[in-house]
Order: structure tokens, then sequence, then C-alpha cells
């Protein structure tokens, strides 16, 4: 039985080498399969530094709903995504804007991060075709894993590169670099502050450097978050929008 | 061997009296043999009248298309916070400070201007939305500078008092599927990174021409803009028309000098607009190839007439050569004979293409017809006109005679190694 077990263990062990288990196991533990946040986000910029604090909700990378608590000028303001729309609600005007899939990749309320990252529209499993560039790169004191991602052929992505970096003892992300079609590192992110939120450990605190315009930033705060809990399906429609 | 002693006894003496001398020779020699030079003087004279003409016709054209797109769109020089150009964006706005006005106002070669604020905005009505660009314009300075309130189909521009309302594209409008009057909801990001959405209402529609701007535009009152974006007193851009478009750049540097401190760069119409520079020097190489072309055929004209002319008179020159004449001096006479040529018919199609230059500059022509389309296409009339700038008719002159003496390089040659024996038996 031990054996049994120690050889499933090893299987396991072998089997998690592959990239794309690899990226798969961290990607779920920042994401899951359903969870609900509080998020603080702090843009930084030479000219001004915004704090936004939302609410969301996400189901796989099918529906999310976003609302803004504050600043009071957009609190109300939110996001929703189904499937492969996204409509805001804007409390000012009481009005519903469905988001054209051109702007899809633009900034999301000034920060460093696109509708797209917000809704996680992007599989990388599904869209990408990885392989191991080292397996001793270590980023902030952790030994990681460094896995260059470039998107399958006829793929219509955002990146023309990515390079992730997950971390070894516990699968959790470190680094990730993005990169446009002409190999510029556009903009990287890096997890800090690990904790333990709601009996799961994972970075609390996401730095998005935008590594054109130098010295502007987008910090995320994870104030709570919880995975795998049961959402109620009806917040995902356009009528409940509006509702509150 | 002995020299004519005569000829050497001149040689020492003085010169000027030589040169008298060769030009009266040649002066003769030209009306010698009318039909030949009269013939080779008409192609020059057509030539540089024809080069005149086009030159003409192309400066002064480019300059009317220069003076009426960039007064809509770009101005002659236009000031922007530096980096702007790189990367439009409301955080590369700028204070339109009263000292600025007070800058642009005190310079005299400046005659209108006026303050833009650009910002990328969604545009939403019903269940559709689409990407626009605010042109944030004050409108009782664009009614000295645009166009913009011509261009109006339907409804009305902006009024100097407008507030809350909004002129779109002609396309956007289409697309939005609304009417005048309508309310449309527009969502931006303000300068302090803040989204914002309110309600406008619709009171003109505007077709510019260019597909990307009636595609997008959405024109508000500047204090709207302002407002909307939360960047009180902050415009993008400041465009400048200029009483003359020579004045560029004088203009550009000395403002450049006072606004640096600023933070603020002055560019001129040909930085931020290089795709229509581009194709200006594209039509303009275009042109100056077909000139060469021409000239290059008067050249031959050149080249036959004055090998016909030295070929003629071998046997006049053998007899010169064997009484004492220098090869050299020969050569003199004809240069000045090609030169004599050249000249008149270079001074005749000069005053040729000045005067039509003249009538058309006075008289510019409209294009009716298909050119229709090309108003329809770039909003302004197709129009005409020409120039009288110094330099066309310096550089065609120029170039006219340096090809005429480089053309007759090889008779001149010819005669200059031409012995008198040689020359005095040849039939």
């Amino acid at each position: 039985m031990q054996v049994l077990i120690s050889v499933l263990i090893l299987i396991n062990c072998l089997y998690a080498q592959t990239p794309y288990e690899i990226i798969r196991r961290s990607e779920e533990k920042i994401k899951g399969k359903t969870s609900y946040g509080v998020i603080e986000m702090v843009v930084s910029t030479q000219e001004f530094t915004r704090t936004i604090r939302m609410e969301g909700w996400w189901v796989g990378n099918e529906k999310a709903l976003i609302e803004i608590k504050y600043p009071k000028k957009e609190a109300g303001n939110k996001t929703l995504k189904i499937k492969n729309e996204l409509w805001m609600y804007l409390r000012n005007t009481e009005s519903l804007i469905k988001i054209p899939p051109s702007m899809m990749l633009q900034s999301w309320n000034g920060s460093d991060f696109t509708y797209d990252d917000l809704v996680r529209e992007t599989n990388l499993e599904r869209d990408y075709d990885m392989r191991i560039l080292s397996s001793s790169d270590t980023i902030n004191a952790a030994l990681t894993w460094k896995i260059e991602l470039i998107p399958k052929p006829e793929t219509p992505v955002a990146w023309a590169k990515i390079i992730y970096w997950v971390r070894k003892e516990d699968y959790l992300p470190a680094r990730i670099d993005y990169y446009d079609e002409r190999g510029n590192l556009v903009r990287y992110m890096e997890f800090y502050d690990i904790k333990v939120l709601h009996e799961r450990k994972l970075p609390t605190r996401w730095v998005m450097y935008n590594n054109i315009e130098k010295g502007r930033k987008t910090e995320v705060r994870l104030i709570d978050i919880k995975f795998d809990i049961k959402i109620n399906d009806r917040i995902f429609s356009l009528k409940e929008l509006e509702k509150r | 061997m002995i020299e004519f002693s005569h000829s050497k006894s001149l040689r020492k003496g003085n010169r000027t009296i030589y040169m008298k001398l060769f030009l009266k020779l040649a002066w003769r020699n030209v009306w010698r043999n009318k039909r030949r030079w009269i013939i080779t003087f008409l192609a020059i004279a057509f030539a540089v009248f024809l080069t005149v003409l086009m030159r003409g016709i192309q400066l002064g054209t480019y300059d009317y298309y220069i003076k009426a797109i960039s007064g809509s769109y770009a101005g002659l020089i236009q000031i922007q916070k530096e980096g702007y150009l790189e990367n439009p964006s409301l955080r590369k706005s700028f204070i339109y400070s009263d000292k600025l006005k007070e800058i642009l106002t005190s310079n005299s070669d400046i005659i209108a201007y006026a303050p833009r604020l650009y910002a990328e905005v969604l545009i939403s009505s019903g269940g559709k939305s689409y990407g626009g660009v605010i042109y944030g314009v004050d409108p009782s300075s664009e009614l000295k500078f645009s166009e913009f309130h011509r261009r109006i189909k339907e409804g009305r521009f902006l009024n100097p008092d407008s507030m809350g309302e909004i002129v779109i594209g002609d396309k956007l409008f289409k697309n939005l599927q609304i009417s005048i009057g309508d309310k449309i909801i527009l969502l931006g990001q303000g300068f302090d990174g803040a989204l914002w959405d309110m309600k406008f209402k619709v009171v003109g529609r505007i077709k510019l021409g260019y597909t990307e701007l009636d595609n997008t535009v959405i024109f508000m009152n500047l204090k709207d803009a302002q407002e909307f974006l939360s960047c009180e007193n902050r415009v993008t851009n400041i465009l400048i028309l200029l009483s003359s478009i020579d004045k560029i750049p004088s203009v550009k540097a000395s403002l450049s000098q006072e606004l640096k401190d600023y933070g603020l760069a002055v560019l001129s119409w040909e930085e931020t607009m290089p795709e229509f520079k581009q194709s200006i020097d594209f039509d303009n190489a275009t042109g100056i190839l077909f000139l060469f072309f021409l000239i290059v055929i008067v050249a031959f004209g050149i080249f036959n007439t004055v090998s016909m002319s030295v070929l003629e008179r071998s046997n006049e020159f053998g007899i010169c050569l064997a009484i004492g004449f220098k090869n050299k001096d020969l050569v003199l006479i004809v240069l000045f004979e090609v030169i004599f040529i050249a000249l008149i018919g270079i001074l005749f199609g000069n005053f040729l293409g000045f005067l039509f230059n003249y009538y058309l500059v006075k008289n510019p022509i409209n294009l009716g017809g298909k050119y229709i389309a090309v108003y329809e296409e770039f909003g302004f009339e197709p129009k005409f006109t020409s120039s009288l700038k110094p330099r066309i008719f310096i550089n065609t002159t120029l170039s006219m005679l340096f090809i005429s003496i480089v053309f007759s390089l090889f008779p001149l040659y010819k005669l200059y190694k031409l012995e008198p024996l040689k020359g005095i038996r040849f039939t």
C-alpha cells in the first residue's frame, strides 16, 4: 500500500513537471473555479495615485461581476461579463453600455490592467504553447520554474510572449512578463505578501508594473477572497445589474 | 614654325577687348543660321515655360491644400505637451493659461489660434456602443479657424454657449442609429484616471470627409469636455494659423524658445501630419521627375544644334585655326552662342510662365466634375492655383543653363581638338 501511494505521488510529481500542469495549478491557486473577493486597486502614475475598492464575483472564465465601492464618484458602477460580452452599468447616467470587443485590451479604469485581464477572457492553457526555460530561477528568494508561453498559431491573444515564473514549493505564481509582437517587455506583474485567506495560501499583493511608462504601476490588494463557493447565477444578468 | 604675330601681340594686350570681340562674333553667329537657333530657342523657352508653370501649380496648390487641411485639423503649427505626439493621452494635456494666450496674441504673425481637447471615449445609445474621439473645441475660435461649421449635414454646429450638446460624425451617427435631439451616453476616463459617464444631447451631424473622423468624431464645447474629463482649464493642443506658410520656421523657433520652460513643444504641420507631408513629397517628386525628362529631351535638342553648327562650320573653323585663332578661342565663341540662346529662351520662358502663374494666382480654377469626389473625400474644395515664389524661377533658370552647357561640352570638346587642315578639308 505504502509503495502504491509513493508510486502515485511519484507519478503525480512527474506529471506535474509538464509546463501545462504547472501553469494550470498556479492559475487554479489564485483563481479557483469560482471566487468572491473584495479588492483594492491602487493606480500610481507620475501625475496621480488613485485607489479603487471593488467587490467581485467570478465563475470560471465564463462569468464575472465587479462592482466599484469606492471612490464615491464611481461607486455603484458595475462591470459584467457573460461569455464573451462585456457590459458596464453606469450609476451616474443609470445606463448600460456594452463594451465593444475592440476595447477589450484597453486600460480598465485607468489601471495597467485591461478589460480582458479583469474578466479573464484569455485561457492560458487553451491559447498558448508552453515550455520550461529553467527550473532554477529565483524570484524574490523563492525557487521557481521559468515557463515560456507562446500563443498557438492563429489564436487571437493580446501578447506575443509571456514568461511565467511559478514557485516550486507551493505552485504560486511569482512573476509574469508580458511581451508584445516586437519583443518588447510591455508590463510585468509580481506577487507579494503570501498569506492564508480562508484556508488558502495565496499572494495578497499583486503589482503590475508598466515597463513602457516607467514609474507607472497598479497594485492589487486582496482584502478578502473566497474560492470555490456557491454563487447565485442570477447575479450575472443585465436585469440584476440595473436593480441595485 | 612662325606664329602669327598679330594674334600674339593682341593676346598680350587687353583681355576685355578680346572678350568683346568674341561676344560680338558669337552674337552674329547666332543670327547667321536663324532657323536652327530659333528652333532651339523655342525648345528652351517652351521647356522653361512648362517647368515654371508646373512647379508653380504644384507648389501653389500644395500651399493651398496645406492651408485648407491644417486649418481644420492641425494648424500650420501647433502647441502640445512634450511627448504628446508619440503617445497622445489626456494625461499629456496642459493648462491653457492666460500667459499662454498673451504669448500667442502678442505674436503678430499669428492670425488665429484654437485650443482643442482631444480624448478617446466610448459612446453609447440603446444597446450600441462605439469608440469615439472627443474634439473639445471653443466654438467662437473655431468660427475664425476651421471649416467645421460649414460641414454640418443635419442640425447645427455648437454655439459659443452650448452646454451638454454634441455634434457627431456622419458615420458614427448612422452606426448609433440615432436622430437629432436624442440623448446619448459618453463614457470616458478623466484626467484623474476616473471613469465617468454623462448624458449629452445630439444637436448636429457633421461630415468632414475623412472616413476615420466621420467614424469617431464627437464635437463638444471645450468647457463641457473639460468638465466631463475632469481637466479644468486644460487642453491637449493649440492649433495656430499664420499669415503665411513661409513664416512657419521663424514663428516655430520663437515660440519654442518662449514655451520651453512650460514643457511645451511647438510642431509644424509636417510633424503632426506626416502622411500628408509624404503624399505631397511623393507628388512633388513625380512632378520633378517629369520635368527632368522634359529638360533632358530639350538638352538633346541643344546637343544636336550645337553639334550641327560646329560640324557645319568645320571648314570655317579650320580656316580660323589656320590664320591663327586658338582652339580655345573658338570654343569660347561657340560657348557664348549657346549661353546667348539659352538665356534668351530662359528669359522668354520665365516671362511667359510668370504671366500664366500670375493669372492663376489671381484667378484660381475650381475643379468641377469628377473632382467633386475629391471635395467629398477630403472636405475641401479642389482648387487649382499657382505660385510666384522666386525659387521656382531661379531654380528653373539655373538648371536649364547648367544642362545647356553640359550638353554642349561634347561638340565643344571636338572643336577644341580640331586641327586646321582636317577642318578645311571637311566635307
